[in-house]
């Protein structure tokens, strides 16, 4: 049996010619997703791990349930010949192989049993959410202007303008002009505060999920680098953060408007179990 | 004595300076108010015309600036004509004023511009808001729209989790704690208890207020100002027609404003309101006065951390012992410091978004003049200070009032 090591919140084991990702939640003896992943946020994590490895990161095929354009845009992959190809599995998993598939055994013994009321509640909600005919009460965030900021919301693309700037902008508080010359920052930082927002608090693009989830947290990073941000928490249900708490940054489900997924940046405490 | 060509050439060698009294100022009462916006306007508009000391008739309005966020979105265009039709003041040029909850503090900074400039003697400045005739859902959508929508927003922050994170950060840079913010709201609510128009009019306690239900972690129930309804006025008039409608104006001594960056994320520090301090520089040196001189405040406390930050920002406190000023009880009604938020604040007082700045300045005017109910006047108020903060603190605008022109 390969190795099982823990990544972006995820499960990762490896083969000679291929990587695969899973979700470390089973309900039933049968591996599931999370509260907020799906096969795209598994395999955005499944390219960062083999990016981390300097791994070229060419890809031929991609899977019709993974979003292309996500996908590329958090990480920075191209498409090419003789790449990667991308492939889902039925047991909440993403495989990346070259060559000949080569499968691994599903780590059942390594996932962790999900509260199936809370399970349940969250899967009905993202259903809820995503049904085009459900017209948010959310802040309208257009498509236009959603994919204007997608590199810089998912690969935290910064610019490189005497300090690193991020989010992106067009000026300096000079009035100058700030070129395009974009920094991908590190996705890892320290929390320099936080909050809980109860279900009556949060924002009405989380109004369906936020109550079944006892609220939602919020944290604000200092970057390694050093730029700020603010981020939801992802996989915190038995964490209260603390300010010094060290944090990694991944993409995860923010909200569904329109129809549409709309994916961001989360950040995961991972100097405390 | 409007605008003509000589005028206008005195302004430009700084020979010429209008100086700006109100002569009248009126509200609704704020809270779940059974009046839709015309009604509630008309009703704020008409207590300032009633307010004015001698013969006073809305025709005599050159301009009018009314502060509204357009809560709801009922009427997101042309809000200010159709309100000012309900106040006799049809054929008027009107506008409406947008900058979060400093609409109106700005509406006031623009009319008082608009005397300053020479171009107009007597202008209206208000504001308005009704906030409590929506679904929960809508409100919630409402009352986030003033935050960076696509990086705050959709990082889970709407104003109480901002407010939060800002909170947090204080308690671990400097000594203090929540229980400071617990002062903060007792004393808001002890000095709300007898004013007739605010929504919410009860004595808190430490133990209540320290034990409220949980909104953002650390903010509570009684950390949070509530969403009201309501609508506020007033009358500004140039120094040559001022004394024409009464013998004892307020005058605007000072009007600053300043801006920031919209996410909390661009901003070097969030334990201090980089606008707050800007608009509270400038408005010091036009006055002429510094922060001791002021008598009473009217500060914007959205949140008591809020209050905290304004107690500092504007130089009432050194940086990093608001909590002490708060813990010591020194902003209480004539306990010898500036009386911070006499009216009782947003904390307990309300706040109706857009109608906030200038209900601010309603109570200033009838502090001063010594028009507000006994119980709860600040004795001898000479000099006072508004203050009206747009969201996190993008926006500010800073007003200094005295019995006396500056």
């Amino acid at each position: 049996m390969s190795l099982v090591e823990n990544w972006q919140g995820y499960l990762v084991s490896q083969t000679d010619s291929s990587t695969q990702i899973f979700s470390p939640w089973k309900l039933n003896g049968a591996a599931v997703f999370g509260y907020d992943s799906d096969y795209t946020t598994l395999a955005i994590s499944l390219l960062r791990r083999l990016a981390s490895e300097e791994k070229t990161l060419v890809v031929s095929e991609v899977d019709k349930q993974v979003s292309k354009q996500i996908l590329f845009a958090a990480t920075n992959t191209v498409e090419g010949e003789n790449g990667l190809t991308i492939s889902c599995g039925k047991d909440a998993s993403v495989i990346a192989f070259t060559g000949e598939i080569s499968l691994v055994e599903v780590p059942i013994s390594n996932m962790v049993e999900i509260d199936s009321e809370i399970y349940h509640g969250i899967n009905h909600a993202w259903q809820d959410e995503s049904n085009e005919k459900n017209i948010s009460q959310g802040a309208y965030v257009s498509g236009q202007q959603y994919d204007e900021s997608l590199e810089s919301r998912l690969s935290l693309i910064a610019q490189e303008h005497d300090m690193l700037i991020w989010p992106r902008r067009q000026m300096d508080d000079q009035g100058n002009k700030i070129s395009e010359n974009n920094v991908r920052i590190k996705p890892e930082g320290k929390i320099t505060s936080w909050t809980k927002l109860s279900a009556a608090g949060a924002p009405s693009e989380f109004a369906i999920r936020a109550p079944i989830l006892g609220g939602i947290s919020t944290v604000m990073v200092q970057t390694t680098d050093g730029p700020n941000g603010v981020f939801l928490l992802a996989d915190d249900q038995d964490l209260t953060p603390q300010i010094g708490d060290s944090v990694e940054i991944v993409v995860r489900r923010l909200y569904a408007q329109e129809g549409l997924m709309r994916y961001g940046a989360k950040a995961i405490i991972n100097n405390r179990s | 004595m409007k605008f003509n060509r000589f005028n206008q050439m005195l302004l430009a060698v700084g020979w010429f300076m209008v100086d700006v009294a109100i002569i009248g100022a009126g509200q609704t009462k704020y809270g779940n108010h059974h009046l839709g916006m015309k009604g509630m306007w008309a009703e704020a508009a008409g207590n300032a015309f009633d307010s004015v000391d001698k013969d006073f008739h809305p025709s005599k309005i050159d301009e009018a600036f009314i502060g509204s966020v357009a809560f709801g979105g009922g009427q997101l265009g042309n809000t200010a004509a159709l309100l000012t039709e309900h106040s006799g003041m049809q054929g008027k040029s009107v506008r409406r004023v947008e900058n979060a909850c400093a609409s109106s503090g700005f509406a006031l900074r623009d009319a008082w511009m608009a005397i300053k400039s020479g171009q107009a003697d007597i202008v209206v400045a208000g504001g308005i808001e009704k906030m409590n005739d929506l679904t929960p859902e809508r409100k919630r959508y409402w009352l986030g729209v003033s935050g960076d929508t696509e990086w705050e927003r959709l990082a889970g922050l709407t104003f109480p989790g901002t407010y939060a994170l800002m909170a947090r950060r204080y308690f671990h840079e400097f000594d203090s704690d929540h229980d400071d913010l617990v002062h903060i709201s007792v004393k808001n609510h002890y000095h709300g208890l007898d004013n007739s128009v605010a929504h919410i009019r009860k004595d808190v306690s430490f133990e209540k207020a320290q034990s409220g239900f949980m909104v953002a972690d650390p903010l509570t129930l009684y950390d949070c100002c509530p969403t009201s309804d309501g609508a506020s006025c007033v009358i500004l008039a140039a120094d040559h027609v001022a004394r024409q409608y009464t013998d004892t104006p307020v005058w605007i001594n000072a009007s600053a404003a300043a801006s920031d960056y919209l996410a909390l994320h661009d901003r070097p520090s969030i334990t201090q309101l980089l606008a707050t301090q800007l608009a509270a520089k400038r408005a010091y040196e036009m006055a002429g006065i510094n922060p001791k001189q002021v008598d009473l405040a009217e500060v914007h406390d959205c949140f008591t951390i809020a209050e905290l930050f304004a107690t500092e920002d504007l130089g009432f406190a050194a940086r990093g012992e608001g909590g002490l000023y708060a813990r010591e009880g020194r902003g209480r009604r004539n306990e010898g410091n500036t009386c911070i938020n006499p009216s009782g604040g947003l904390k307990s007082k309300g706040h109706p978004l857009g109608a906030t700045g200038t209900g601010q300045t309603v109570e200033i005017f009838k502090q001063l003049r010594a028009e507000v109910e006994s119980s709860r006047q600040v004795r001898d108020a000479q000099q006072a200070l508004s203050h009206n903060v747009g969201g996190s603190g993008a926006t500010c605008a800073v007003h200094l009032y005295g019995r006396d022109r500056a």
